[in-house]
């Protein structure tokens, strides 16, 4: 009891005061930082991507998201290696779905991935992109694995996807750097920025990202599911 | 000024949940609220008063949207916590096989 | 005649040629090994040769620009002092490798061994004529690194050898480092050259730190008095072929280290700003007294030794200490001794460790108790050691009378009352040491086992005799060799020694040392001695346990104890042995332990709790930010 007194007045002090020097520095809806001015400014002309967001993730900061993609990838072979068992795992659900949950994923589930490729594929138009796209996606397969108790995957496809879609990136990152000297550099011309084909190389990277954060994602769901507790 | 109290609570409670708990998958839970305490903190310091979401169409101007780099940069971070998340949480899995516990105070190979 | 090796005779050639030939004969080792002993020996051979013929040209400097982010240039040079050491360094390394090819099999690895060699080669060339400090920093790591290996291609019984000498040699890097890293930072420059023409103005407590820094790292490779624990397990556990290029030129680099900085760099006007002592610098006389206390120190632990190899090792270091005295003396003759002797002991140590590997080769033993009579078996052998113990010893005919008459006039020139006695007492601990070698392999009764054997291949004799063949000309013709380091005086602007080809002459207080005369009178004394041996010779032979056993039978180990090896300076090992019990290594093993104990103590903080943790850096934070409130 006493340490959760402690912990209390600790975190009180710690957590006030940063927050008062917060909203000193940095009040709320304040004016954007140097840097972000240029963004907003410049971004769409630079890139072609009408939304910026994508348009500093994988233009201005895209070595930062080669960097996260494979922060991904490294944790998601570290969950196959945390729950490796030597014989392939066998999924043992005790209950079976409802017959709604059943026909329900059954109608929704290509839905939920043409929503997915929606989302990466408008990943320079729209708010999203391919994390979120590919976030869909592995709810969709966890859709399809609560429904039905003997569903699995298909790993030897999923990982072929996962790792052409990273090579996708890594290669394009790569002609950047033998056709205009700096790795990632957008070597597509930029087109109308709103359109769907504009923004050179960005769509081909979120589609990438997409299949890649959706293929690993559903990686890890999978292995959690074969678990046995 | 909501958001700010809003983060600051989600990340105090978080911080809580890892100094008492001694339930692994609830200090992991305490890692995620942190994580979403962050994000949402990240976010609203991006915001800026009376301007809508960075995508420039007809009709936005850039003089009219939000700083993009903080909702850059918590893309980033939500991925990040995912990985951190579902590591940790295989990590825990393993260490529930072994130990048939969950409690960290039992797990006692790596102390002294 | 050899006009179109002109172009070859620059530094960055000569150290990518090794590098180049390091990468081949490792690989060629895949194929075959005979092919890959070939690539060693002509490489080495060939870039020895290039050594040779390169001095014999003039004084250059080469310069290698090359556009580097930070604005460094690398800078390789051959200089009077960088050619000396270098040729040094490449006869050893070479001939070392030709020996080494003598035998069938030198370690495990061959392959590595080979490439190791050429690297290790390579590296201490580039040392030598690395003209700047990053560059001279990074061939000296290589080297450290490429002879930790070797060392520990020896096998299970080299690790901890090789380990505690690799540890110290990184302390002695990183304290090499920060030396150079003040050094920069203060001139802005890297160059031997440009830092040669400011680092004489510095004040003298700038000096004082950075050549201390610098000191205690060549101070480790030079096994000088407190760093010098890690020489005897690591020079002794060493590969049989590897130990002479380890003792022989290695252990140069320390002594080059100390010359370049102090003399080439800093320059004696400056030196002599931080205070001077008799009309030498302070730092110079603090050099030299720790060279000539290692120099007795080793000498008393090498008297105690029974295992050659350990032997020669301590001896090593005792011979450094003596080069290390001349350095610091830094007169005229202190210098021309110092360097003299490292070349020198350069050449006779090498010989001594080629003929322990022969020994060892042939007996099975690294034990001189298990050896014995083996002159008469192995001649070329018994010759060659012989000369090499003579210069060790410092007897006339040989190049080491010269060195060490240079060394002790310098300490006498200069009234020093502890360094020169110092110095005596090790020379005749020297005397003393050698002769158990030879009076315990070579001389005495042959054991039974070793009936078969005989003189090693020419592959390993020729090596030996060449060395031996060196050591016998600088003793009838000390000109060749102080020439070379009169040149090289002349160079870092020390007052050069006045030298012909037979004789030295070192100013009116001492008069000259013809060497042709001295040779004359000890080759007739000879003469006279020998003829004098066979006219009244009444000598005969017994056995072994003749005098021991008084008529009784021989018991089956009596060999092992009564060996006359066994305990052959006992009485003098039981005057020295309570000083002797490896009080260093005792500190150094105190440091070890206390070092560990404070670990453990800080180790308790890390509970393994993660809450702990938690509850660290959250009241970490609220300290930080209550103190901060306190005070701003």
């Amino acid at each position: 009891m006493i340490k959760r007194l402690v912990s209390i007045i600790i975190l009180a002090v710690v957590i006030t005061s940063l927050f008062m020097v917060l909203s000193e520095t940095a009040p709320f809806g304040d004016d954007e930082t140097v840097v972000s001015h240029r963004y907003i400014y410049k971004g769409v002309d630079e890139t072609g991507s009408a939304n910026l967001v994508t348009a500093v993730v994988l233009n201005y900061r895209g070595f930062d998201t080669l960097g996260e993609v494979t922060v991904l990838f490294v944790a998601a072979t570290g969950v196959g290696a945390a729950l490796y068992t030597r014989k392939h795992p066998v999924r043992k659900n005790k209950v079976e779905a409802s017959l709604i949950v059943k026909t329900g994923s059954k109608l929704l589930f290509p839905m939920m991935l043409l929503f997915g490729a929606y989302i990466f594929v408008h990943g320079h138009l729209t708010p999203g992109g391919g994390f979120q796209g590919g976030a869909v996606i592995a709810t969709a397969f966890v859709f399809k694995y609560i429904s039905d108790t003997r569903y699995s995957i298909d790993h030897v496809g999923f990982t072929k996807m996962e790792s052409a879609s990273g090579m996708i990136f890594a290669g394009l990152g790569i002609m950047g750097l033998l056709l205009g000297g700096y790795f990632l550099l957008n070597i597509l011309p930029n087109g109308t920025p709103g359109e769907l084909i504009s923004a050179g190389i960005l769509p081909i990277i979120y589609i990438a990202i997409g299949i890649k954060v959706g293929a690993e994602l559903t990686g890890i769901i999978d292995r959690m599911m074969g678990v046995e507790a | 000024m909501m958001f700010y109290f809003a983060s600051a609570a989600l990340i105090a409670i978080g911080i809580y949940m890892l100094m008492v708990k001694k339930n692994l998958i609830k200090m992991i839970l305490g890692l995620s609220v942190i994580d979403s305490g962050v994000n949402l903190l990240l976010i609203s310091i991006g915001y800026i008063n009376g301007k809508t979401a960075p995508i420039i169409q007809p009709g936005v101007s850039p003089s009219n949207v939000v700083d993009p780099l903080p909702q850059a940069l918590v893309l980033t971070n939500i991925v990040i916590g995912v990985s951190v998340t579902a590591l940790a949480l295989s990590v825990v899995i393993r260490v529930y096989k072994h130990y048939k516990t969950l409690n960290s105070s039992e797990v006692r190979d790596l102390k002294w | 005649m050899l006009e179109f090796l002109n172009p070859m005779l620059r530094p960055e050639w000569m150290i990518s040629l090794l590098f180049i030939g390091a990468l081949l004969t490792y690989f060629a080792g895949k194929v075959s090994s005979a092919l890959r002993t070939t690539f060693a020996i002509i490489f080495s051979v060939f870039v020895a040769f290039l050594v040779f013929l390169s001095g014999s040209r003039d004084v250059l400097t080469y310069w290698r620009p090359s556009a580097s982010p930070m604005g460094f240039r690398f800078v390789l040079s051959i200089n009077a002092l960088s050619w000396f050491f270098a040729l040094m360094i490449s006869m050893v390394s070479a001939l070392t490798i030709v020996y080494s090819a003598g035998f069938g099999k030198n370690t495990e690895k061959d392959n590595a061994f080979y490439g190791l060699n050429l690297l290790l080669m390579g590296a201490m060339l580039g040392v030598v004529f690395s003209g700047d400090m990053l560059s001279f920093f990074i061939f000296w790591e290589i080297m450290t690194l490429a002879s930790y290996l070797l060392t520990t291609l020896a096998g299970k019984r080299a690790e901890k050898g090789a380990l505690n000498y690799m540890i110290i040699s990184t302390a002695g890097a990183y304290s090499i480092l920060i030396g150079m890293t003040m050094i920069y930072t203060r001139f802005g420059t890297l160059e031997f050259s440009g830092l040669a023409s400011v680092m004489g103005g510095a004040d003298p407590m700038f000096l004082l730190i950075t050549l201390s820094m610098l000191g205690i790292g060549f101070a480790v490779k030079a096994a000088l008095a407190p760093f010098y624990v890690w020489a005897p397990p690591a020079y002794s556990e060493a590969p049989d072929s590897f130990t002479p290029v380890f003792s022989g030129a290695l252990s140069k680099l320390g002594p080059y280290g100390f010359t370049l900085f102090m003399y080439g760099i800093v320059g004696l006007p400056a030196l002599a700003k931080m205070g001077t002592f008799r009309g030498i610098s302070d730092f110079g006389y603090i050099i030299a007294l720790l060279g000539s206390i290692t120099a007795v120190i080793a000498t008393l632990y090498a008297i105690a030794q029974d295992d050659i190899k350990k032997l020669l090792a301590y001896s090593s270091i005792s011979q450094l200490g003596y080069v290390m005295m001349g350095i610091g003396i830094g007169t005229s003759i202190g210098v021309a001794g110092g360097l003299y002797h490292a070349l020198n002991h350069a050449i006779f140590k090498t010989t001594l460790f080629m003929g322990a590997g022969v020994l060892i080769y042939t007996t099975g033993s690294r034990k001189l108790s298990d050896m014995g009579g083996l002159g008469t078996k192995m001649p070329i052998t018994f010759l060659t050691m012989l000369i090499a113990i003579f210069a060790l010893a410092g007897i006339p005919m040989t190049g080491g009378f010269g060195s060490k008459w240079l060394l002790y006039e310098a300490a006498i020139d200069k009234k020093f009352v502890l360094i020169a006695p110092l110095a005596f007492i090790a020379s005749v601990g020297a005397f003393l040491y050698s002769f158990r070698i030879l009076q315990s392999a070579f001389l005495g009764q042959l054991p039974e086992r070793l009936k078969g054997a005989k003189d090693p291949s020419p592959l390993i004799t020729i090596p030996m005799l060449f060395f031996a063949g060196l050591l016998v000309l600088f003793g009838i013709a000390p000109g060749i060799p102080l020439g070379i380091i009169a040149s090289v005086e002349s160079y870092l602007g020390i007052p050069a020694l006045n030298v012909s080809t037979y004789s030295v002459y070192l100013g009116a207080n001492f008069g000259a040392y013809n060497a042709f005369t001295v040779m004359t009178v000890i080759t007739l004394a000879l003469l006279v001695a020998l003829a004098l041996f066979f006219i009244a010779k009444k000598s005969r032979k017994v056995g072994q346990t003749d005098t021991y056993m008084a008529g009784e039978v021989p018991e089956h180990h009596v060999d092992l104890y009564l060996h006359y090896s066994m305990n052959f300076y006992r009485p003098l090992e039981r005057i020295f042995a309570p000083y002797l019990r490896n009080r260093l290594e005792r500190l150094y093993d105190a440091f070890g332990s206390g070092y560990e104990l404070i670990s453990e103590g800080i180790r308790r903080i890390y509970t393994g709790d993660v809450q702990h943790y938690v509850y660290y850096v959250m009241v970490f934070l609220a300290v930080m930010i209550l103190a901060g409130w306190w005070w701003l």
